[in-house]
């Protein structure tokens, strides 16, 4: 029923380790050590930039971006703080600056640019399986979902990055607060006005 | 419990406690005001319910989309974009080091284009003043000497005034001596402080400490005879 708090479990800190060897062979030239990195992150970019803009394309295009700065930058990378932070602060970074070219944007569009029906079509397998699902229940399933991201695209993008870095991510408020350069206090006011702010929204779905 | 019991401070922590960012004696309490406060109950499943709900959406979609393509994707792109003049400076040293590459023609590049500007900067000091005016180009009368004899023996019988034209280029634009801070005076030197092509004087200054000029030399007149030395 609680929740166990994972931030610093052995796991985590070999993932470190394996992080610093692979960033050692890319300074070295070996670039199949890039190739390892991104194929042991891009699931966890893409989750982060897919909450923060959901759009399946644009998350996709935007990880590519966010691997090619790295690619770039990773030569200069003092490892100071670890290398996923690193990452995931290039991702929220590339989504603040999606969020900034796309400000004005959004004014001209309606609601359903944010949610295309091919994401409506999807399937969601967590309470039961489709071929077990009703009809009905379907229905509601999807018009739950919609109301989701739209509550999601409703939050400003700075509560919308810190609530997607603990749900999705399962991230600690220290490692929240060294991705996106804000003290402790921050990341919990903010978590704590997403969460109050998604609740109203969803309230009919809470209860 | 009652749910009329104060649940303030409680609320304050479900939310950390969710997250995982108790310490163990107030995980202690919160879990001991939840088996006893209904409504601390009904706000805790709230939070849990709203974050089962956001992952359900994006933590599965995610997890089912095809990231097959991500990485020939980026491969693709790193080789389509032009890499940086950093990036290139370090393929260079690269090659160099084992030895794909001579150093000699960019090194020649660097030390020519180096030698220019400090040439130009010096060319440039030279002939200019402090405040910035560009140093007169005519000679000074100890450089004349040298050239055409004696600057105190009067011009000789029947010479004419110089040609204007060649006279107006080297006419003193901004007279300038050069102060001892600057260069020492040398001795028996001067400097031709005014020149005017037109009535064909020429004003000398050898003395660097006095305020007028000590010597004005006339080459002629309007009626091309032979002035004598005037001084004053």
């Amino acid at each position: 029923m609680y929740p166990i708090n994972v931030p610093s479990s052995p796991v985590v800190k070999v993932l470190e380790a394996d992080d610093k060897v692979l960033v050692e062979r890319f300074k070295q030239g070996d670039e199949t050590a890039f190739n390892e990195l991104v194929l042991r992150y891009q699931r966890k970019v893409y989750m982060i930039i897919y909450g923060m803009i959901s759009d399946h394309q644009e998350a996709k295009e935007k990880s590519q971006e966010v691997f090619l700065r790295v690619y770039r930058h990773l030569g200069s990378f003092e490892g100071t703080s670890s290398f996923y932070t690193w990452l995931y602060r290039i991702a929220v970074n590339i989504c603040i600056d999606h969020y900034r070219r796309r400000k004005v944007r959004l004014y001209e569009y309606n609601d359903t640019y944010r949610h295309k029906p091919a994401l409506q079509e999807e399937v969601f397998p967590v309470v039961s399986s489709a071929s077990r699902e009703t009809p009905t229940g379907r229905l509601l399933r999807e018009e739950l979902a919609a109301k989701i991201r739209e509550a999601m695209d409703k939050l400003s993008p700075k509560h919308r990055q810190v609530l997607v870095l603990r749900e999705l991510e399962g991230m600690s408020y220290q490692e929240i607060a060294d991705v996106v350069d804000i003290s402790i206090g921050t990341v919990m006011s903010r978590l704590h006005h997403a969460r109050k702010k998604m609740q109203a929204r969803l309230a009919p779905y809470l209860n | 419990m009652s749910e009329k019991k104060n649940c303030q401070p409680i609320s304050r922590l479900l939310e950390k406690f969710l997250d995982g960012e108790l310490t163990p004696q107030q995980e202690q309490m919160v879990k001991a005001e939840l088996a006893e406060c209904e409504s601390c109950r009904i706000e805790y499943e709230k939070v849990s319910r709203l974050r089962a709900l956001v992952r359900e959406v994006y933590v599965e979609e995610a997890r089912r989309a095809d990231l097959d393509d991500l990485l020939p994707g980026v491969i693709e792109r790193i080789k389509s974009r032009p890499p940086s003049l950093k990036s290139r400076l370090a393929d260079w040293i690269e090659r160099y080091r084992i030895g794909l590459a001579s150093p000699v023609a960019p090194i020649g590049v660097a030390a020519t284009v180096a030698v220019a500007i400090i040439a130009a900067t010096l060319i440039y000091a030279t002939n200019s003043t402090p405040d910035g005016a560009h140093k007169s180009v005519a000679p000074t009368l100890a450089e004349s000497k040298s050239e055409s004899g004696p600057a105190d023996e009067p011009a000789p019988p029947g010479a004419t005034a110089p040609d204007e034209s060649a006279l107006a280029k080297t006419q003193v634009r901004t007279p300038r001596r050069p102060r001892h801070e600057e260069r020492p005076f040398r001795k028996n030197e001067s400097y031709i402080t005014y020149y005017n092509a037109k009535s064909g004087t020429v004003i000398v200054d050898a003395d660097p400490d006095g305020e007028d000029p000590t010597v004005v030399w006339h080459f002629a007149d309007e009626g091309g005879a032979v002035l004598e030395d005037n001084k004053i």
